[in-house]
């Protein structure tokens, strides 16, 4: 299974990693077609990647209560 | 001319790069530290904009939301998969914790180099020879600066392209045995002492 080579870096990837629901991005992205994630292909062009930039492209706002 | 003693030398290079290692975790690397100094400040507005307003809890709640938003999960779905993932009680991926250092942290280094090199100078007036430097460049102030600043350019450019410089690989990959720090010092020593040679040559 091929595996993001930047999950190292990624701020995200341990998130995704704790399991539950968002472990679905885990297995979307980072361990399947990771060059559509939207915070890899960033990375390619510039080392700074937001940490609210989700992998598909969106930015995570905090949730109105 | 008198120089230092070779073994002060290197016992002082070498204690910095170990405490360097001993205090922050890090090899002694300035280029690689100059890199983080210019990401930094790249990056200082552009964090204002992150998530770093967002608590922990804050952004596992967002992220579970744009999770379900994203998935097309329903709230019992989610429920049911975060309630798995509590009964197998998995810890999470440990990681070693980053030494992300701030731009203060970086700053400072840079200045407590520039302060070593100004006293370092200071105890070695009447020592140093400048001879061979002045005697083929000239005294011209903005000559002298102009020659120096493509000089610096120069540097940056090589050791961005070789992945480290005279700190990084000399000090800190030889002595790790690593062949492309091996490599790459005898490339910039040699170099140093061909070009030494050529501006002799030219004098």
């Amino acid at each position: 299974m091929p595996q993001c080579p930047h999950e190292a870096s990624c701020r995200l990837f341990p998130l995704f990693s704790m399991g539950g629901t968002l472990a679905v991005w885990k297995t979307n992205y980072c361990c399947s077609d990771f060059t559509r994630c939207a915070r890899y292909q960033r990375n390619l062009r510039e080392a700074w990647v937001p940490d609210n930039l989700l992998p598909n492209g969106m930015l995570l706002k905090k949730v109105a209560k | 001319m008198t120089y230092w003693p070779f073994w002060l030398c290197a016992l002082a290079l070498s204690g910095v790069a170990l405490l360097h290692w001993l205090l922050i975790g890090r090899m002694f690397a300035v280029s690689g530290r100059f890199t983080a100094l210019t990401d930094a400040i790249r990056n200082w507005k552009r964090s204002a904009d992150s998530h770093s307003e967002l608590s922990q809890a804050e952004m596992l709640e967002a992220l579970r939301a744009a999770t379900i938003a994203e998935f097309g999960l329903t709230e019992e779905q989610a429920a049911q998969m975060d309630a798995e993932l509590r009964a197998q009680a998995q810890p999470a991926p440990q990681r070693p914790p980053t030494s992300k250092q701030s731009l203060p942290v970086h700053v400072l280094f840079f200045v407590a180099i520039a302060l070593g090199a100004a006293l370092s100078a200071r105890m070695a007036q009447g020592h140093a020879d400048r001879t061979l430097f002045f005697a083929t460049f000239g005294h011209s102030p903005i000559l002298l600066g102009s020659i120096l600043f493509g000089g610096g350019l120069l540097v940056g450019f090589g050791t961005r392209m070789a992945g480290g410089c005279t700190s990084g690989h000399g000090l800190c990959g030889v002595s790790r045995f690593q062949p492309g720090s091996m490599l790459a010092t005898a490339a910039f020593f040699g170099a140093g002492i061909v070009t030494s040679l050529l501006l002799g040559a030219l004098r």
